[in-house]
């Protein structure tokens, strides 16, 4: 079981250089969340709000231009195996068999655990596929073997961003659910990044709606649904106010 | 159904062949049979224009060429018509046509050296000649080609590993790439060649210097293909790594290295074939020993014969070099296919 944790965004912001013109952008301003461990967690808005700017601000990929990020009290100073992230691609090392794109994280650790990674397999469904090479994968194979690389680190926050955006509409849904079933397992904390309102309302305890230029929080939404049907009336009167509030 | 492997499924999918094109495929496998028999016949009842000693040799080495094909050939069609698998027949029916052509090339050979002299001896010996001097000299030629090896090998391993220490250097750090791609791009166009006289004369032993010309012209290649391969890695493998937990070491190693090793493998086979290269050059202007050094010798004791059999000799040794490197480019790459 995973201990508690405590994600504190203070006051963030980040600004890029732009290379070809002498001047920055804001991406991200003013952002303030406290976030802990059982959340799942969607932020939604336009293109180009720091949806993503944000993912990669907390699992250490790049640093805030002020402001801090505390996971604990900690500063988060470089990516760990702590905070995992799933990328819209999936970016699948493709010199590694299944098996070995899923036990990369432990390999590096020296600590291979095969049946854990084996389950793991077996849980994503893909247990003819061990030892076949990334090429060979479908799209949603290829997504759910991203998804189980970063899961089977037992992260304290799994980050995801548009991890469903390259698929078909009938393989998202499916995934929806194993994504979900995944973070009910662990219960960490799940933060996503996507386009897609339904998505967010469905799988999400929380939606973060983000406006554009710089990106800051427009409203926190708790979702507080018995059950997730997409066409119940509270499921898309949730989905009015976002697209009210994205307007 | 469901659990065909890839093979039954394109055995499946494979349109069949009618009997007429059977038939065909069966002659076109049984051809060099008869090539054979003519190269055996035109050596056997065409007069001789020289003395030919120890005539049943060349025989003997066309008895075990075709010797050799007969196995594969009964293998193949043991396999073709038992285990209805038809790979290893399509491969000799595919190689058939060319076997023919070396037959043919060597009846044709043996009519315009021993047979005729059009091709004057002892300018362009006859094969059974060959043969005879391969027999006859073979100590010499089995120390030429030990020695011709060991300088290959000592030469290409030592550029291939300080090319991969550099390569993997310069595609990290943009500090010592400042440093280093000057030279390579000074040293780039010039072949290793170039170097050798001043080699000699500078080096202590020829046989230092002329590791070091070799492992100059793979350092180079080497480097550059790993330089290439590893500034060109894609950000995303590396944030993907460190997320993962990855230190820097890991990324080297786990990351950067897999994902240059085709180009690092392609600069490997470029280093190969300059090493050949300057072997050959350095033992024909310095080195007092190999093949390539046995090939000036004899030439200059008119030995025409010795020298087509180490050229022979030096072919075929070449051949199982970049056959085995080729080996261990599909093992390593197998992620590709």
């Amino acid at each position: 079981m995973i201990k508690n944790i405590e994600l504190k965004l203070n006051n963030i912001s980040k600004s890029f250089v732009k290379i070809d013109v002498d001047s920055i952008t804001q991406a991200v301003s003013n952002i303030n969340m406290d976030l802990t461990n059982g959340e799942f967690v969607s932020l939604v808005g336009p293109s180009g709000c720091g949806k993503s700017t944000i993912l990669r601000l907390i699992s250490g990929l790049i640093y805030p231009t002020s402001g801090s990020i505390t996971l604990n009290n900690e500063n988060i100073v470089k990516p760990t195996e702590k905070i995992a992230m799933v990328f819209q691609k999936p970016t699948l090392f493709p010199w590694l068999t299944v098996r070995d794109n899923i036990g990369f994280g432990m390999k590096i650790k020296n600590k291979i655990d095969d049946i854990k990674i084996d389950k793991m397999i077996e849980l994503i469904g893909l247990g003819d596929f061990k030892y076949d090479y990334p090429k060979q994968l479908s799209g949603g194979m290829a997504q759910r073997v991203a998804l189980a690389r970063a899961i089977i680190n037992e992260p304290e926050i799994l980050l995801l961003d548009e991890p469903l955006g390259a698929l078909d509409a009938f393989t998202r849904m499916n995934m929806q659910d194993e994504i979900l079933n995944m973070w009910k397992k662990t219960k960490c904390l799940a933060i996503m990044v996507t386009h897609d309102i339904e998505e967010a309302i469905y799988m999400s305890t929380k939606v973060v709606v983000i406006n554009k230029n710089p990106g800051r929080i427009k409203r926190i939404i708790d979702v507080k649904l018995e059950n997730r049907d997409r066409n119940s009336k509270e499921f898309m009167e949730y989905k009015n106010e976002i697209l009210d509030l994205l307007k | 159904m469901d659990n065909l492997t890839k093979e039954q499924l394109l055995k499946i999918e494979k349109k069949k062949k009618n009997n007429l094109e059977i038939a065909f495929d069966y002659l076109i496998i049984f051809l060099p049979y008869i090539a054979c028999l003519l190269a055996v016949f035109e050596y056997l009842f065409i007069k001789n224009k020289y003395q030919n000693d120890f005539m049943y040799r060349y025989l003997i080495l066309l008895l075990i060429s075709i010797s050799i094909y007969t196995i594969f050939i009964i293998k193949s069609i043991y396999l073709l018509l038992v285990k209805n698998d038809d790979n290893s027949f399509i491969k000799y029916r595919n190689r058939a046509p060319w076997i023919v052509v070396i037959y043919l090339f060597l009846t044709l050979f043996d009519y315009l050296t021993l047979k005729t002299g059009i091709l004057m001896y002892p300018f362009i010996p006859w094969v059974n000649d060959i043969i005879n001097i391969i027999i006859e000299d073979y100590k010499n030629l089995l120390i030429s080609t030990l020695y011709s090896l060991r300088l290959l090998f000592l030469g290409y391993a030592i550029g291939v590993l300080t090319g991969l220490i550099t390569g993997i250097f310069c595609g990290y750090s943009k500090k010592i790439r400042y440093w280093i791609n000057p030279i390579l791009k000074i040293l780039g166009p010039i072949p290793t060649a170039t170097w050798i006289p001043l080699i000699m004369i500078v080096a202590t032993s020829l046989f230092g210097g002329a590791v070091f010309i070799i492992s100059l012209g793979v350092w180079f290649s080497v480097s550059v293909a790993t330089m290439t391969g590893i500034s060109n890695v894609d950000i995303s493998f590396y944030e993907v790594a460190k997320t993962l937990g990855a230190k820097d070491v890991d990324l080297v190693f786990k990351v950067a290295i897999p994902y240059a090793m085709p180009n690092i493998l392609q600069g490997m086979t470029q280093g190969m074939s300059s090493a050949c290269i300057s072997l050959m050059i350095a033992e024909m202007l310095g080195v007092k020993a190999g093949l390539g050094w046995y090939i000036t010798w004899s030439q200059s004791w008119a030995s025409y014969n010795k020298m087509f059999a180490a050229i022979i000799i030096i072919c075929i040794v070449f051949n199982l070099v970049a056959k085995l490197l080729d080996k261990i480019k599909n093992y390593l790459l197998r992620w590709q296919n």
